[in-house]
């Protein structure tokens, strides 16, 4: 069997720009740009038919925000993978798209190879995560839970996984954490996928018990 | 003989009546025209019988028409009030010495004294003549008699002085009638004994006298109702006059032994007064004890006209005798009944034979002072019940008068004023300053002497009120007080305010900048950012559609680099000049971000160390600036110089400060070289002197280069 072209989308206000990202993900091989938008309006509208599996958008958008957009997605794009652009590392922002249900960010513009090497890590777990959203991650999951609507597992961080964030916070790399913890890449990647995963799930039960609390 | 003892003796009685009289207050009479039936000489001689000179040799003198009557009027300058009027005839240094001989004085009340004029005669209670011998002649006129000059054949000056009782207490004028009298060994009469038988009156000088004493009883007709005592032996009958000829050895008793109460006195005192004591004296040469049981009685119509006594009191009830020469005092409130009356009645109670004797009777009429002005700092209060003294009052004058009777000689009243002190004040000036009493209510009290040291019973009220500032009031200063400090109060925080409003203006104005600037980096990079994006990805694709050694693969990758970096460089300014990034947290992350990106290209590991759990406090603008430059540029030079395998970026925070510590494992370099270049240490130095902070480096070939920055923080 053929094996079909990754799905993309793409949600970049700059035409110029988006163009050039379109023809950048066009050039990849096994990946596929089959829809790209300007705005988070046009982007809700039509993605939930496009239903792609990887999702890049621009963290600043006019009208619609980007983390908006990823917060009112992730309920009708489970499966879709979500990478926000950035032009510049800011860590709040970038935190908020990856609680809001981000899987990784890129800085733009990109390489090739960079791009490349950012939507195979996403589909394989996880995106890295630079020493300054790991603290962050470590500060969000200490504040504890209202609501016990979430699944045990899912609501703490493991030992590991604590682990892994803390090494991530003293500024170590991914490999240097695989040598220190004696485990490979992969499952270091995996275990930020989980992290990433957890992450999204508490500040959402976050949110809800927000409302809860309003209404 | 007879005669000369009888001149003897009424010398003796004149001189004593003379110097008694040097002891009366006196105030002068002025004339301001005189006339004469006859003068000699030109009118500005005769007029120098007034002009107040009591010396010659020009005067009124009458030659030589001194052979008849002539009479002399002197007008009063202003009507004068007087009861008794000392009168001095000089007869001083005149051409020639002779002093008249006979005379005759009255006054008159008329507004304009003429010849013409109701002239009344004076009544003369005392009189003596300086050299001459002075005698009152049957007919009731004044002579001198011959006798002096006889003996010794000279002429000489004399002066004529006279104790005179005015009829109505009122005088405009006197006249003077010069009366001739008949020469010895002759039938002529002239006005003078002398030759040339005329004189010249070289000065008419009147003064009125107030009397010292305030027994009002002194010289008033007394009557008895039954003959008085005859001495055995005598001629002599007592008379009842001496209850009230001011001489204490003077006395008076019944001639019947036995009349009991049936017998008194009575003292016409002239007019109806309100008596404030009597005094009784007793007789003081031997011990009788005839003034017990003494029954004194105040009333208006005389015993025969039947009428009821306003007041009676007894003396001595009891039947007591006060010894000899002693004096009772018997005060109004003593008896019963309205001390009123005009005649004072005087019997005795006693079984004690020759009942009631007594030497004197002295009666004080009631005398309150009363108040004429009243003035503070000068200017008059007219108020009464109460007197309103205005705020600020420094000084008050006061001036009195004792309406009644007499001038006591010493203190004649006392004052006090209640409110500042119950104690007396004892003076005799009737006019007074006194300082201004605090503000409040006081009563002034005054209160008469009797010539006999007796205070009279009455007081003169005048009730005060020293009004205060409305400043000096205690509850207006209170209120002040609570005004004032709400006013304090209220002010100060409108100060607070305005200086909160002030900061917030200034931090909003800060804020309005702030947010100028993040917009126009916003703008800058929504308009550059994107372009420059899409450069580089326009240079990538480019670059990648070129095969591997492609000449122009690496210039394509230029542009890709600065591209990129223009568009990272634009993010980050944004991110800068965004106000909510002045956190010490924010500068962590960028330092982080920033030393993760560098050195991971450089293949350097880099370890963080960093305050868990993340620290809130901000920085301003200035100070974050400035730190990270310098952090910045610290990291620069540790990878560029130092070459290390690790850096370590460590911030520690407190309360006050912020440390900041970089030390990578490199093979360091030589501080003192550092200090004095101007770039990299130098730079470093000066941005941390900028924001107050400090910069601290060692460095060691063996263990590497630690820079350490410390900044203060602002509360």
């Amino acid at each position: 069997m053929k094996p079909t072209n990754i799905r993309v989308c793409l949600v970049e206000d700059d035409d110029g720009l988006r163009q050039r990202l379109r023809e950048l993900v066009d050039t990849l091989p096994g990946y596929q740009c089959v829809g790209a938008y300007a705005t988070g309006e046009q982007a809700l509208q039509e993605l939930p038919q496009a239903c792609p599996r990887l999702l890049l958008t621009d963290i600043n958008l006019p009208g619609l925000n980007g983390v908006e957009l990823v917060t009112q997605l992730r309920d009708v794009l489970r499966d879709t993978e979500i990478i926000m652009l950035t032009v510049y590392d800011d860590t709040e922002l970038i935190f908020r798209s990856l609680s809001a249900g981000a899987g990784g960010y890129l800085l733009k513009p990109v390489k090739r190879a960079q791009l490349l090497e950012a939507m195979s890590d996403i589909l394989q777990g996880g995106a890295p995560m630079s020493s300054s959203i790991a603290r962050r991650v470590v500060q969000t999951f200490r504040k504890p839970l209202q609501t016990s609507a979430i699944d045990g597992d899912l609501s703490t961080l493991s030992t590991r996984e604590r682990e892994i964030l803390d090494y991530l916070s003293r500024g170590l790399l991914l490999k240097e954490i695989a040598m220190e913890l004696n485990i490979s890449h992969a499952t270091i990647q995996t275990h930020i996928g989980r992290i990433y995963k957890k992450l999204h799930v508490h500040s959402r039960a976050q949110a809800v018990a927000k409302l809860n609390q309003r209404s | 003989m007879e005669t000369h003892r009888k001149q003897q003796s009424s010398l003796r009685i004149a001189f004593l009546l003379f110097v008694t009289s040097l002891l009366l207050p006196a105030e002068p009479i002025r004339f301001s025209s005189a006339e004469a039936t006859y003068y000699h000489g030109k009118k500005e001689e005769f007029l120098k019988v007034i002009d107040g000179l009591i010396h010659g040799p020009m005067g009124w003198s009458p030659a030589p028409k001194s052979y008849e009557p002539q009479s002399l009027i002197v007008r009063c300058q202003a009507p004068m009030k007087a009861e008794e009027v000392s009168i001095e005839l000089y007869f001083f240094c005149g051409r020639p010495l002779n002093p008249l001989a006979e005379f005759r004085l009255s006054a008159t009340t008329d507004p304009q004294p003429s010849w013409q004029s109701n002239w009344q005669s004076v009544t003369i209670e005392r009189f003596a003549a300086d050299v001459h011998s002075l005698q009152r002649t049957a007919e009731g006129t004044m002579r001198i008699e011959l006798f002096l000059a006889e003996v010794t054949g000279n002429q000489a000056d004399d002066v004529y002085r006279l104790k005179v009782r005015l009829p109505h207490g009122l005088v405009t004028g006197f006249r003077l009638d010069a009366i001739p009298v008949e020469l010895p060994g002759s039938a002529t009469k002239a006005l003078s004994w002398w030759p040339p038988h005329d004189f010249t009156l070289t000065e008419f000088q009147a003064e009125i006298l107030v009397p010292e004493t305030t027994n009002i009883a002194l010289h008033r007709p007394v009557h008895a109702s039954h003959d008085l005592y005859l001495t055995l032996g005598s001629n002599t009958r007592q008379k009842s006059s001496s209850l009230t000829d001011g001489i204490a050895a003077t006395i008076a008793h019944p001639d019947d032994l036995f009349l009991g109460d049936a017998f008194y006195f009575e003292i016409d005192l002239g007019r109806e007064v309100e008596v404030d004591h009597i005094n009784l004296r007793n007789r003081a040469d031997e011990k009788f004890e005839r003034m017990r049981k003494i029954k004194l009685e105040l009333l208006n119509k005389t015993n025969h006209q039947s009428s009821v006594a306003h007041w009676f009191a007894i003396n001595r009830p009891d039947g007591s005798d006060p010894g000899p020469g002693a004096i009772d005092t018997i005060h109004a409130q003593d008896g019963r009944g309205k001390a009123i009356g005009r005649f004072l009645k005087i019997s005795s109670q006693s079984d004690i034979a020759y009942s009631p004797q007594l030497a004197e009777v002295e009666v004080y009429e009631r005398r309150t002072p009363q108040l004429v002005a009243l003035s503070s700092d000068g200017n008059p209060i007219r108020s009464r019940s109460p007197a309103v003294i205005p705020p600020g009052a420094r000084r008050l004058s006061i001036e009195a008068m004792i309406p009644q009777y007499g001038m006591p000689r010493g203190d004649r009243f006392r004052w006090r004023l209640r409110g500042v002190s119950d104690d007396w004040q004892n003076s005799n000036q009737l006019k007074w300053d006194m300082p201004c009493p605090a503000s409040g209510n006081y009563v002034l009290e005054l209160q008469a002497r009797h010539s006999d040291d007796q205070w009279d019973a009455s007081l003169l009220q005048v009730r005060w009120q020293v009004q205060q500032h409305f400043w000096q009031d205690q509850r207006y200063q209170g209120g002040f007080f609570i005004a004032s400090i709400i006013g304090v109060y209220a002010i100060s925080r409108r100060l607070i305010k305005n200086r909160s409003r002030r900061q917030i203006d200034a931090a909003n104005a800060r804020a309005v900048l702030a947010e100028e600037r993040a917009r126009i980096a916003r703008d800058l990079h929504d308009d550059l950012g994107a372009n420059f994006a899409e450069i580089a990805i326009i240079s990538e694709l480019a670059r990648e559609s070129l095969p591997e050694n492609h000449p122009a693969r690496s210039p394509l990758a230029t542009i890709y680099e600065r591209a990129e970096n223009n568009t990272r460089r634009l993010g980050e300014i944004v991110w800068a000049v965004n106000p909510a990034h002045d956190t010490i947290e924010h500068l962590i992350q960028y330092l982080c971000n920033f030393a993760q990106d560098y050195m991971s290209a450089a293949n350097i590991r880099c370890r963080f160390d960093m305050p868990d759990p993340l620290p809130q406090e901000t920085f301003t603008a200035a100070q974050r600036y400035q730190l990270l430059l310098a952090a910045k540029e610290a990291i620069h030079n540790a990878v560029r110089h130092g070459k290390p395998q690790t850096v370590q970026i460590k911030v520690e925070i407190s309360d006050d400060w912020v440390r900041l510590i970089i030390h990578d494992d490199g093979i360091g370099f030589d501080p003192a070289l550092a200090r004095t270049s101007t770039r990299g240490c130098g730079n470093m130095r000066l941005r941390m002197d900028a924001i107050h902070g400090s910069l601290m480096i060692d460095s060691h070939p063996a263990t590497g280069t630690t820079v350490q920055f410390y900044a203060p923080l602002q509360k």
